[in-house]
């Protein structure tokens, strides 16, 4: 039967039979997706959430047929990286055969014409193309009538239906359309009516592509508009100058300039398809109320700043509580291990490494969760979209742009995300900028480390009245990340040269009540990976530091002094000494290298072996109790706290980051320097933190 | 005049627009083109971005490029 398709591998582009959606950004098309697949892939209330293509599978009766969603673009003719994918892959499409059996174009019914254009530049491609009429709900609540049989067949589509994704509404409908344009596909799409003159104009143009290969009607009209307005070749033609020069002549001498030459000829053609009522202009809408207050001149910046202050005190206050469950959970299963084991070398290395280790780390669990909520609360509400426009004129400044705003926010959590949402950014040099001083902004990696030293080192007390002094000085920690990218960004964007000036055309969506199942979605998939993360990479080393802090043993049972494990941080001691740092830490910072909260469940491990392994000791205590067994003094003071966070604030650590900046600047040349400028930094700022403090005399 | 001249929540019809060419090609992708009804709904300090209701959408320029764009006043 026709629609038995096999199932294909994730990378594979060829894809025959699938259903491929394409829509505008924010269009719905991820909801519909996950509507389709069953699946949970991120939805969000931020044009250019998706930056991927993503495919899954949908059951259609009996059926499987694989769904690829991609990028929302607003045009196949794209501006940033984002776009650029979408357009390559309908290219490979065409170049391969492997079309998909029919694409469905997501389109938001309360912003028809807009959201047809596209779906207009698909109609070209000789591919069924099914209309999802999304949004329904909101364009019922506007009143808006669309007469969907008609404009079916003014456009030549193969169905349009009516759907919302939201409420999962017409997805029955819609799964039917497919089935039955899959089994009976006719091409019938209206063809793009072009005035006479225009083709006579760009006649040299149309000739090429005649020549050039064997294309329909539509897709040759297409392509040969398309190359007159940008100036490129199209499918497997390379179009010759002198055509392309005499179309564009000939165009300007009967007074059409050629580079708007395809949106303009489009719209003649949607004005006359699409119903006149539906073009008409909104008066003012909730929304725009909304932004009277939330991007007012002065009202706008201080809620900004309101709400991230907001953010990170709660991330210290709400926590408390949970943070003491997991604390004690973990301490008294370690105790129960300690003590329902026999004496052995795997009972010592259960409960010093591994529940010692783990454990440390999973206490910021809490943390890290409340942190992702707010983000996701943020972006889910269309918030983050004002944020960047609030912030677009001091990002210009500093070399970046409006929507670096949201890559380096989402840097708070994790820069991999991050770093692939930077792919919104039109302009390479703003883009590439971007990712080089996302890792600056202090990621939840890093949390596990500043609570840790923040905890232990300074005082719970309460500063005019309503900061607490902790929250307070996590709020310096990220401060001192986002500043140093801001003025990073400055020379950075000095260096890097492009001819291209950016341009910012930003879509505001309207405020949407979050969805909270979506929200919790993408509060449990992270956790998650921090929860396997501290499984996984510190489980690893906590073992194999457990090892090396333990042996040799010497005749009075193992002595952490002598381990190899010192001798190793102790090596470094010269280097690191400087900046207030003891063999400990030393070795912390190696193995931070992996990921930056092995640190703590690296001095976990070491003060579990410290202690002997009868109980699972607190990591908070064991750093304040810590006494140079020379002079009597601590070792570790509020000023070492203060230098190593700020080393955590630059240093880079983390492997995966310098991956995914290779994949996306397609060079070593740019992880390699990140390496260096961040490791320079870091050792400078402690440095000058330290020695500073030594000076001042904070001892 | 340009956009840019409209009071806040005024409408305007757009004359023309302005700027590089593939910018304007954007432009008229995203809805903007002479005929067409804007309305200026607020500007941010300093110069910064403008946002615009163009039919139902709302699309936030940069103020320079903004100020390309002509209109004359919808009444
Ligand atoms: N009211 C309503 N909201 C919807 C509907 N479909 C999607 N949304 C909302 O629209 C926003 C955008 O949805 P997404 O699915 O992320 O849109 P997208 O097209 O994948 O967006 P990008 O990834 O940015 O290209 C989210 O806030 C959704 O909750 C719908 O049918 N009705």
């Amino acid at each position: 039967m026709l629609l038995r398709l096999k199932l294909k591998s994730m990378n594979n582009l060829s894809g025959i039979g699938a259903i491929a959606l394409i829509g505008n950004p924010n269009s719905g098309k991820t909801a519909l997706f996950n509507a389709l697949t069953g699946l949970n892939h991120k939805v969000s209330n931020y044009p250019g959430v998706t930056v991927e293509r993503k495919t899954g599978s949908c059951t259609i009766g009996d059926d499987t047929i694989e769904i690829i969603d991609l990028p929302g673009t607003y045009s196949l003719v794209p501006e940033s990286q984002d776009e650029v994918i979408v357009a390559m892959e309908v290219d490979s499409w065409l170049e391969s055969d492997h079309a998909p059996a029919c694409i469905i174009s997501v389109v938001d019914a309360t912003n028809l014409e807009r959201n047809l254009y596209l779906t207009s530049q698909l109609l070209d491609l000789g591919i069924p193309v099914i209309v999802a009429l999304n949004m329904m709900d909101l364009a019922r609540n506007k009143s808006l009538a669309i007469d969907a049989e008609k404009l079916n067949s003014t456009l030549g589509t193969a169905a349009i239906v009516p759907i919302s994704a939201r409420y999962r509404e017409g997805i029955k409908q819609l799964k039917y359309q497919v089935a039955q344009t899959i089994r009976h596909p006719v091409d019938q799409a209206a063809l793009l009516t072009i005035p006479d003159p225009v083709k006579e104009a760009i006649g040299p143009m149309i000739k090429e592509y005649k020549k050039g290969g064997n294309y329909t009607d539509a897709l040759l009209h297409s392509y040969a508009i398309r190359s007159v307005t940008t100036g490129q070749g199209y499918g497997n033609t390379t179009i010759n100058g002198s055509s392309l020069e005499s179309s564009r002549a000939n165009l300007r001498s009967i007074g059409f300039p050629p580079e708007t030459l395809e949106p303009t000829l489009r719209y003649h053609w949607l004005d006359q398809v699409v119903p006149a009522a539906e073009i008409h202009i909104e008066t003012q809408t909730r929304s725009e109320k909304i932004d009277k207050v939330l991007i007012h001149k002065w009202i706008g910046p201080i809620v900004f700043v309101g709400l991230l202050t907001f953010i990170f005190q709660a991330i210290f206050s709400w926590s408390t509580i949970p943070m003491d469950w997991i604390d004690s959970g973990i301490a008294s299963f370690g105790n129960w291990v300690a003590s329902t084991l026999p004496a052995s070398v795997l009972k010592d290395l259960l409960v010093e490494g591994i529940i010692g280790g783990a454990g440390a780390v999973l206490i910021f669990l809490p943390q890290i969760i409340i942190l992702i909520f707010f983000l996701s609360l943020l972006e889910d509400t269309g918030y983050m979209a004002r944020v960047a426009i609030m912030m677009d004129k001091i990002m210009v400044k500093v070399g970046l742009h409006g929507r670096s705003v949201l890559p380096l926010m989402s840097g708070y959590a994790c820069a991999i995300p991050g770093i692939m949402a930077t792919r919104t950014i039109d302009s390479w040099k703003e883009r590439l900028v971007t990712i080089l001083v996302l890792p600056l902004m202090s990621c939840s990696a890093r949390l596990p480390v500043y609570a840790l030293m923040i905890g232990a080192f300074i005082p719970q007390v309460t500063i005019w009245g309503i900061f607490g002094l902790q929250g307070l000085t996590l709020v310096v920690m990220y401060f001192l990340g986002t500043i140093t990218a801001l003025i990073l960004s400055i020379f950075f964007s000095r260096w890097v040269k492009e001819e291209r000036k950016s341009s910012f055309v930003m879509e505001l969506p309207p405020y949407r009540v979050p969805v909270m199942k979506s929200i919790f979605r993408q509060v449990y998939t992270r956790g998650k990976l921090f929860v396997m993360d501290a499984g996984k990479i510190i489980m690893a080393i906590s073992i194999v530091l457990w090892f090396l802090a333990s042996f040799p043993e010497t005749e009075k049972g193992s002595d952490i002094q002598r381990s190899y494990a010192a001798k190793i941080g102790h090596a470094m001691e010269p280097l690191i000494k400087p900046l207030g740092f003891d063999w400990k830490i030393g070795i912390g910072l190696v193995t931070s290298f992996a990921a930056r909260e092995v640190m703590v469940s690296t001095l976990a491990t070491i003060y579990n072996v410290e202690g002997g392994g009868e109980n699972v000791v607190s990591i908070t205590e064991s750093l304040k109790n810590d006494l140079n067994p020379e002079t009597g003094e601590p070792n570790y003071t509020p000023l070492v706290a203060f230098s190593l966070m700020v080393f955590y604030v630059y240093a880079a650590q983390c492997m995966a980051t310098f991956a995914i900046v290779k994949r996306e600047t397609n060079s070593w040349k740019w992880p390699v320097f990140m390496v260096f400028y961040m490791t320079g930094l870091a050792y400078l700022a402690s440095l000058i933190v330290y020695q500073g403090g030594l000076i001042l005399g904070y001892a | 005049m340009s956009i840019l001249d409209l009071l806040p929540s005024q409408t305007g019809i757009i004359v023309s627009l302005g700027g590089a060419p593939e910018f304007q090609a954007r432009l008229i992708e995203m809805g903007f083109r002479a005929g067409i009804k804007v309305r200026l709904v607020q500007k941010m300090p300093f110069q910064g971005p403008v946002q615009l209701r163009i039919q139902n959408g709302m699309i936030s320029l940069r103020y320079a490029d903004a100020s390309k764009i002509k209109v004359e006043i919808h009444e």
